[in-house]
């Protein structure tokens, strides 16, 4: 080899040398130097984060009946940049999708601006349809396979059916929107607003999974190389301790109830008064959660717990329990009753029947007011409020729904002189109707405050119980014996003598207490002429009670001589312990059925 | 050059061929059958898709069909179904006091436990 060659040799060698040092730099630059942002821009055009949607659990009654569940729905959405001919799509999807043609022409032609390329530019995400049915979405799925199209996709979604509508909506609550343009648009995730959804929507949710997964350049997923995974966590169903039998019952003497006084509204609790088990909760008006939109607002209220009334004479229990508690009187110590009229500070009191003196359980008997205040008198400001609280008054009574209100109960230092002979009456302080069931309760099981409960409990999706609720003894307030007092006197309520008289629950002794309270004005201000809230709170059987049952009509419209706790909300509490001492299996007291019935018949004669 | 030194210099190399030939084979196979089995991992990753979504498509439809039984066998659905139905409203409502309940009493034996129209007649 000569020497111009051996130079041009080298001068080759260099260059390749050159070459592959730089295709060797590059190499190292784009492999090492530039790792993540290639690796950034593979994931991107390749990789994705697919959301594994967990299920909402269901609300179920004690009995295992569904009362809140899904319905699966598909939301059809479209990606504008993939379809080819626009009329020949809206023409398969019509039909389907239950839209005209001209309107899924107008959604598929939607464009919006891209700032990378400086011009309009289809869609790429364009909702035609919400709530599609499972089926039809699946038939339409297949078909638009068959035929290739590759711009409709859809995504897995969900809808809250409560099958048995306006049944115990107050309680279960509903799912919607926080804010309203939200609910125009139908965009974004519902949010559990009311009652049971709504204290159990931690349980109810469940938790959404993600998988990271890699798909090819049609974007079909390449499964072996699924990443990460988190499955998704179905929400947990939830029992409730409601018997949707005996809420058939209530709601339904409710409704004739209501359909016969037309009252501004209505409620009715049923309880264990051992657990303080909630069997049965019914408010009217009510409301379809389905069409949570369609109802007035003041008609998703749950009554029973956000509205506070002065509660009349069914509170005289507190003011005699705690004054036989504290031993100042025994059940036949009399009370002077003044003849019907006692003056207080300058203040009448009236008597509706007047007697010159009555016992202690007599003035539970005739629901004399002056009786009541006299007690209230000698056990004085301090021990009455704290009767009042150790009832549970003036505060939450800790049932698992929410807005629940504590009502009122004034501290001692803002009470008037005319206080301590109006609070053992019941005015001067507002109470919910589920305070004075519990308070009832109170008598009911022998002297315990026990808390509410209307959650049973909580059971994950392979049944096995995540939380449960066992009853809750909150505070001793009278001991047995007290109790036992009362609730003979409570019998004697519905006895020959008593306000309730005119109540029978055929078969059973029941005990309880009526009350009528004048209604207090809107914006305070005194009381409303001729307007009443009467309610009936009892137990049954009286003795070993199985359920005590409150019912309270607010303005009931019916003659003022009758408009009463006995007359009116007695008989319906009457006709819901039959039917729910039936539905309980209790057995019939036939000696006392046969009086019952015989008593009838003596009145009917009476009346001939 | 004699016939012998010919004979020796064109001799084929058969034995160590023969390994390479092999080596390659195994090689041309091994690749071949890594294809084969990423064909296969892409093939059954597919399927295992499509019977993910006919599982979740199935689960989806028992919910819904659940939801629906439920939806159409409340007391209120069949309640206003009884209304709906020319036979079904026909029927006259048989009321409390028309019911006799039966309760089960000591000795295991069954009687009916009366109601007021019964007492009463």
């Amino acid at each position: 080899m000569n020497g111009s060659a051996k130079k041009r040799a080298l001068a080759a060698c260099c260059v390749l040398a050159f070459g592959f040092t730089g295709f060797s730099w590059r190499l190292v630059d784009i492999q090492v130097g530039k790792h993540d942002f290639y690796s950034n821009l593979a994931a991107e055009s390749h990789g994705g984060k697919q959301a594994i949607y967990a299920r909402r659990g269901a609300i179920l009654d004690a009995c295992g009946q569904p009362l809140a569940q899904n319905d699966p729905v598909r939301t059809v959405v479209a990606d504008a940049s993939l379809i080819k001919d626009r009329a020949e799509l809206a023409r398969i999807l019509s039909g389907p999708l239950e839209l005209s043609e001209a309107a899924l022409v107008e959604k598929l032609s939607r464009e919006h601006w891209s700032e990378k390329r400086k011009r309009n530019e289809p869609s790429q995400y364009i909702v035609l349809r919400k709530n599609l049915p499972e089926a039809v979405a699946n038939e339409l799925g297949a078909k638009l396979a068959e035929l290739k199209i590759r711009a409709v996709g859809f995504e897995q979604d969900s809808i809250r059916i409560y099958p048995n509508r306006e049944m115990l909506c107050h309680v279960l609550g509903f799912l919607g929107f926080v804010d309203g343009h939200k609910k125009d648009s139908e965009e974004g995730e519902k949010q559990a607003l009311e009652g049971v959804e709504r204290t159990m929507d931690s349980y109810l949710r469940g938790r959404d999974g993600v998988r990271y997964t890699e798909h090819d350049r049609t974007g079909k997923e390449l499964v072996p190389y699924r990443g990460q995974e988190r499955p998704a966590q179905d929400g947990c169903n939830v029992r409730l301790t409601i018997d949707l039998n005996l809420q058939d019952i209530v709601e339904s003497e409710l409704a004739s109830a209501v359909k016969q006084y037309h009252p501004n509204w209505a409620a009715a609790i049923v309880m264990r008064p051992q657990t303080g088990d909630i069997l049965s909760m019914a408010n009217w008006p009510a409301f379809d959660p389905n069409k949570v939109d369609a109802s007035p607002i003041a008609s998703r209220r749950n009554r029973a717990i956000t509205d506070m009334v002065e509660p009349g004479s069914t509170f005289k229990i507190v003011v005699v329990s705690g004054a036989l508690h504290e031993h100042l009187v025994h059940p036949t110590t009399m009370i002077p009753t003044e003849n019907g009229y006692f003056n207080f500070k300058g203040r009448l009191l009236k008597d509706t029947h007047a007697f010159p003196e009555l016992s202690v359980h007599d003035i539970l008997v005739h629901s004399s007011n002056i009786g009541a205040a006299k007690l209230g008198i000698q056990l004085g400001d301090q021990r009455l409020y704290e009767y009042m609280r150790r009832f549970g008054f003036g505060d939450r009574t800790g049932v698992q729904l929410p807005g629940e209100i504590v009502g009122l109960v004034h501290p001692v230092y803002k009470w008037t002189p005319l206080s301590i002979s109006r609070i053992p009456m019941g005015q001067e302080v507002c109470v919910t109707p589920l305070q004075v069931a519990t308070a009832m309760c109170v008598i009911a099981n022998g002297g315990a405050l026990v808390m509410p409960q209307i959650v049973h409990d909580v059971v994950d999706s392979e049944g096995k119980t995540v939380a449960s609720f066992p009853p809750i003894t909150v505070r001793r307030v009278i001991s047995p014996e007290v109790a036992a007092e009362m609730r003979d006197a409570l019998i004697d309520v519905m006895g020959k003598k008593g306000t309730g008289k005119s109540i029978r629950v055929m078969g059973f002794t029941a005990a309880g207490k009526t009350g009528t309270a004048q209604r207090v004005a809107e914006g305070g201000g005194g009381y409303e002429k001729g307007k009443y809230v009467v309610s009936f709170v009892g137990f049954v059987p009286a003795v070993d009670p199985q359920f005590v049952c409150l019912v309270m009509l607010d303005d009931a419209k019916v003659e003022e001589k009758k408009n009463y706790g006995g007359t009116v909300a007695g008989p319906v509490f009457a006709k819901i312990a039959e039917r729910t001492a039936r539905h309980l299996g209790m057995e019939q007291d036939h000696e006392l059925l046969a009086q019952q019935t015989k008593a009838i018949e003596l009145a009917e004669h009476a009346n001939d | 050059m004699s016939n012998n030194r010919r004979r020796h210099a064109n001799v084929l190399p058969l034995a160590s061929l023969a390994t390479w030939i092999i080596v390659a084979i195994f090689a041309c196979g091994a690749g071949l059958y890594y294809v084969y089995c990423k064909h296969q991992l892409i093939a059954r990753g597919g399927q295992i898709r499509v019977l993910e979504k006919e599982l979740a498509e199935l689960r989806n439809l028992n919910e819904a069909a659940v939801t629906r039984i439920a939806r159409l066998s409340s007391a209120v659905a069949l309640r206003d179904r009884q209304r709906g139905d020319k036979i079904l409203s026909k029927y006259m409502e048989i009321t409390q006091d028309h019911l006799v309940y039966v309760s089960e009493r000591p000795g295991n034996e069954l009687r009916t436990v009366s109601n007021v129209k019964q007492t009463t007649q």
